[in-house]
């Protein structure tokens, strides 16, 4: 359900962009490119304006891995406010851990130069209550890696991230390590509640 | 042109809670419920899963199946003939007052009286310096009558605490 109701989010971009899932920004990197930013002043409407943000992704990496970390900063906060939970399989094998505090989270693993061409790595990133001053700001992160036709070289990721800190989230920015690919895709939505 | 996605409830709580229900669902093709909760449960490590009913059925009509890592465990679980839906994870009271944990319930489908109603549902208890909790599953009511109702209670805690909010949606198919 997520796939058609992010399809029917993402054609609605224009003036009939009037229900409660609105898309604020969009970034397809043509060259390769350090790090992505999204910022609230950047987006079409301000992040104010919505109670959650979804990020979805398609990247791929300059530096050579099976799945480079992309390093997230909100905020400009590197600081050890962070900490995430994940569970991840290969398909070979199944594992969870907890990784914290430190000082960026990572909302998706992307396939790195040495890997199959043209393979890129997915991920849908919700984020809650962006602009709520009265607690920590909680990430879901959906994230598939298919790196290769190999087993073992792909994976997926459910992981949970929280920025530990109480300010309005206004700015967050990527990098990978390297490069972006040219042709990695990011899309931001706002999810609002009322509609309009 | 109807909107493919439209927001139909909020309930945000201004005092704890014992339970949310949405009993006013409009007429889409699926819904989708958005939470930011926490419970009061006061045991250690400090979450508490979360406890669906769908038109006040408390009866055994409920299966689920279930994903989730805590810490370093992954474990997986299965219920069958349950009395509700039953899906992980929010923070509760011995963990930091700013912590909450956030889920996406889907339900499938729900006024088609053809078929029993799938759920999907994706969660996390946001992880501190200590622990973390993620969750994915699916779950099954066994009975082709519409949802005219959703019920969201915590697990093992009295109630919801205030400021927990819940976010009803409707997507449309056209």
């Amino acid at each position: 359900m997520q796939i058609a109701l992010l399809g029917a989010a993402a054609s609605a971009g224009g003036p009939s962009d009037t229900g409660s899932w609105h898309a604020i920004a969009s970034t397809t990197l043509t060259s390769d490119t350090a790090s992505v930013t999204f910022t609230s002043s950047g987006s079409s409407s301000p992040w104010s304006d919505y109670q959650d943000l979804v990020l979805v992704m398609a990247a791929r990496g300059t530096n050579n891995g099976v799945g480079i970390g992309v390093t997230t900063e909100i905020n400009d906060d590197s600081a050890n406010n962070y900490n995430w939970q994940n569970i991840i399989t290969n398909g070979a094998s199944v594992a969870a851990a907890r990784t914290g505090p430190i000082g960026y989270f990572r909302p998706c693993h992307i396939p790195g130069a040495d890997r199959s061409a043209n393979f890129f790595g997915a991920a849908v990133v919700h984020f809650w209550d962006v602009n709520a001053t009265d607690r920590y700001k909680t990430i879901l992160s959906q994230d598939g890696n298919e790196a290769a036709n190999a087993t073992d070289d792909n994976t997926i990721v459910l992981r949970s991230s929280v920025w530990a800190s109480t300010a309005a989230m206004t700015k967050f920015v990527m990098n990978p390590g390297g490069n972006f690919k040219s042709g990695s895709q990011f899309d931001l939505y706002g999810i609002r509640t009322s509609t309009g | 042109m109807a909107d493919a996605y439209e927001h139909i409830a909020t309930t945000t709580l201004g005092s704890d809670t014992a339970s949310v229900t949405f009993s006013s669902l409009g007429s889409y093709e699926h819904l989708q419920i958005r939470a930011s909760a926490r419970s009061t449960l006061n045991t250690t490590p400090g979450y508490d899963g979360i406890d669906c009913r769908f038109n006040s059925d408390a009866g055994a009509n409920y299966d689920q199946q279930g994903l989730h890592g805590f810490n370093s465990a992954d474990a997986q679980d299965e219920h069958a003939g349950i009395n509700d839906l039953r899906f992980w994870a929010v923070a509760s009271d011995p963990s930091n007052s700013n912590l909450f944990g956030g889920f996406v319930l889907n339900i499938l489908d729900y006024r088609n009286t053809n078929k029993n109603t799938s759920v999907r549902v994706y969660g996390c208890r946001g992880p501190d310096s200590s622990n973390g909790f993620v969750f994915f599953g699916g779950a099954l009511w066994e009975d082709t009558s519409a949802v005219t109702s959703v019920l969201l209670a915590p697990q093992s805690g009295s109630n919801w605490k205030s400021g927990s909010s819940f976010d009803l949606y409707g997507l449309r198919s056209s």
